[in-house]
């Protein structure tokens, strides 16, 4: 019965409000493709001038903990959004056993996206092979091992952050909803601070050294995952409790 | 066991707003309990608190004998809960919706396939079970969403303002299924701001607002108890308020007159009388039956449909 519940959140479930607007079915097809032809075009460029350094290609996995929190969050949100928090309440499961199916759904999401990402950069990595001359088939084993050392790190921190976006959409639903805006402010100045601060450091060490130090993301995944599920204990005392 | 359902001093407040003051409330097992009030009145958060979606902050809830606190997962088992939202894969058939939430409910295979149908057919919609529920009007949606609710055969039914925004035939479809399952000993919850509804439909009612029950029991019950019989005379030649002598209160309305009395003939025969005498020209005498919104306007001092 637990897996009917994940694969019930894997199902997409759209709102008659989503369905009467055409433009929101459509709106992230268009941003994805937006995102394709600006990707093409700097890639393009840089390897024509032969200033590419394929590994650059993963800088955009900068943006996967922002995915993360999207996706997590908007597992939460659909409820809102589509009425439905009372029925999935009435379900008859502890509300644990809920955050932990949405939980495990917003996972296999967020591998899927970073599937896509890795393939998407290696058909990066092939193009620019075929124009950049200085490019060789060799450099792939750099760029690869680059793209999985960040998945490692994902791996590592990717449920701590689908945990705290949930936290976020579940928060929302409680009394305590007036601290979501108090919590996004809050995130985006750490994440200003860390990225203007330690953006070149963070970079090197996964590119040059990580892979040196396997062993820190095994000192890193126990806290991450203590912390991920003392938040999902935290969110079903916060349902049973102050739920609006 | 005769209570389906019991709330004791049940409190919930939201920060300072309190939505449900000291609750006492006792369903009986096989009734149709209809919760009447207007937006706002309690009804929202009463049908969270049964339902198992919300705690209370204090006092004890028992459903089937069994504490909500402690049993929340057996309890909601045996609870069928429709709620105000349509909560169904618009791109899949009823009958692969039905499947999806029954194997959600935990029921499998063959006695799966036969509840299907069998809510279906419940539910007038045996003939379209295959189509997809995007295809359906959303009175048939609300239907599918009963069935949904009916599939692992619960115990007690919860229905939150099923009729809101639907075809008079899906209602008149929905309240026949309503009677059927009621009549088969289902205890069902309905809450409503329609007294129509409740009146048609139940067999107990709590009268909500403000957080507060400010009567219950059955029909017959609230209306003996809350009102007074009533005759309404109209003349234009009334212009004054009439005395009548077996008359207790006398309100204008509209462009006649009502008298409340406990004597209902000796009061009829008194106005004809008089009307002969005095030749009025009589439109209307007529004697009023009293409804639930009179017991609510006695309760609360304006109408339902005001507030």
């Amino acid at each position: 019965m637990f897996w009917n519940l994940v694969k019930h959140e894997l199902k997409h479930r759209s709102s008659e409000k989503d369905k009467n607007s055409s433009h929101k079915r459509y709106i992230k097809y268009i941003y994805l493709v937006v995102f394709l032809v600006i990707a093409f075009v700097f890639i393009t460029k840089l390897a024509l001038a032969g200033e590419l350094d394929p590994t650059q290609i993963w800088n955009v996995l900068y943006g996967l903990p922002f995915a993360l929190i999207g996706i997590s969050r908007a597992i939460i949100k659909r409820e809102q959004r589509c009425n439905t928090v009372g029925w999935w309440l009435s379900l008859p499961f502890r509300r644990q056993t809920l955050i932990w199916a949405k939980f495990l759904a917003a996972m296999w999401r967020s591998i899927l996206t970073y599937l896509i990402i890795f393939v998407l950069g290696l058909v990066g990595f092939f193009y620019a092979l075929l124009i950049d001359p200085k490019l060789q088939l060799h450099d792939i084993g750099n760029f690869l091992l680059t793209g999985a050392n960040v998945g490692l790190i994902m791996i590592v921190i990717g449920p701590l952050v689908i945990a705290l976006g949930m936290f976020i959409g579940i928060l929302a639903l409680t009394e305590y909803r007036y601290l979501v805006s108090l919590f996004w402010i809050g995130f985006w100045v750490v994440w200003a601070l860390v990225i203007s601060s330690y953006a070149e450091v963070i970079f090197h060490f996964i590119k040059h050294q990580y892979a040196a130090f396997p062993g820190v993301s095994f000192i890193a995944w126990l806290p991450c995952w203590i912390i991920t599920y003392i938040l999902i204990v935290f969110m079903s005392v916060l349902l049973e409790r102050k739920l609006v | 066991m005769t209570n389906m359902l019991e709330f004791h001093k049940v409190k919930k407040s939201y920060g300072k707003r309190i939505a449900v003051n000291q609750l006492d409330i006792s369903v009986r097992k096989g009734s149709c309990f209809g919760l009447l009030g207007p937006n706002g009145a309690g009804k929202s958060t009463m049908m969270k608190l049964i339902s198992g979606i919300i705690q209370p902050d204090s006092g004890q809830i028992k459903v089937m004998g069994l504490d909500m606190k402690e049993n929340i997962v057996k309890i909601q088992q045996k609870i069928g809960y429709v709620p105000q939202s349509i909560t169904l894969y618009e791109e899949l058939s009823a009958i692969d919706n039905l499947r999806f939430f029954g194997e959600l409910a935990g029921v499998k295979g063959k006695e799966l396939q036969d509840r299907i149908q069998d809510v279906l057919t419940k539910t007038g919609l045996s003939d379209r079970g295959k189509d997809e529920v995007r295809t359906y009007s959303g009175g048939m949606k609300r239907r599918i969403n009963i069935a949904v609710a009916l599939l692992h055969k619960p115990d007690l039914l919860i229905l939150d303002e099923p009729t809101v925004g639907i075809d008079p035939q899906s209602r008149n479809l929905i309240f026949e299924l309503i009677r059927t399952l009621h009549k088969q000993g289902m205890t069902i919850i309905y809450s409503t701001h329609y007294m129509e509804e409740v009146e048609a439909l139940c067999d107990e009612i709590a009268i909500v607002d403000n957080g507060n029950v400010i009567a219950m029991g059955e029909l017959d019950e609230l209306l003996t108890k809350h009102t007074k019989p009533s005759v309404y005379i109209e003349s234009a030649q009334i212009c004054e308020q009439p005395k009548v002598p077996t008359a207790t209160n006398v309100i204008e309305k509209g462009n006649g007159w009502v008298i409340e009395t406990e004597e209902l003939l000796p009061t009829i025969q008194y106005l004809t009388e008089i009307a002969a005498i005095q030749k009025l020209d009589v439109k209307k005498l007529e004697i009023l039956h009293p409804s639930l919104e009179d017991v609510f306007l006695k309760l609360t001092g304006v109408s339902l449909r005001d507030v």
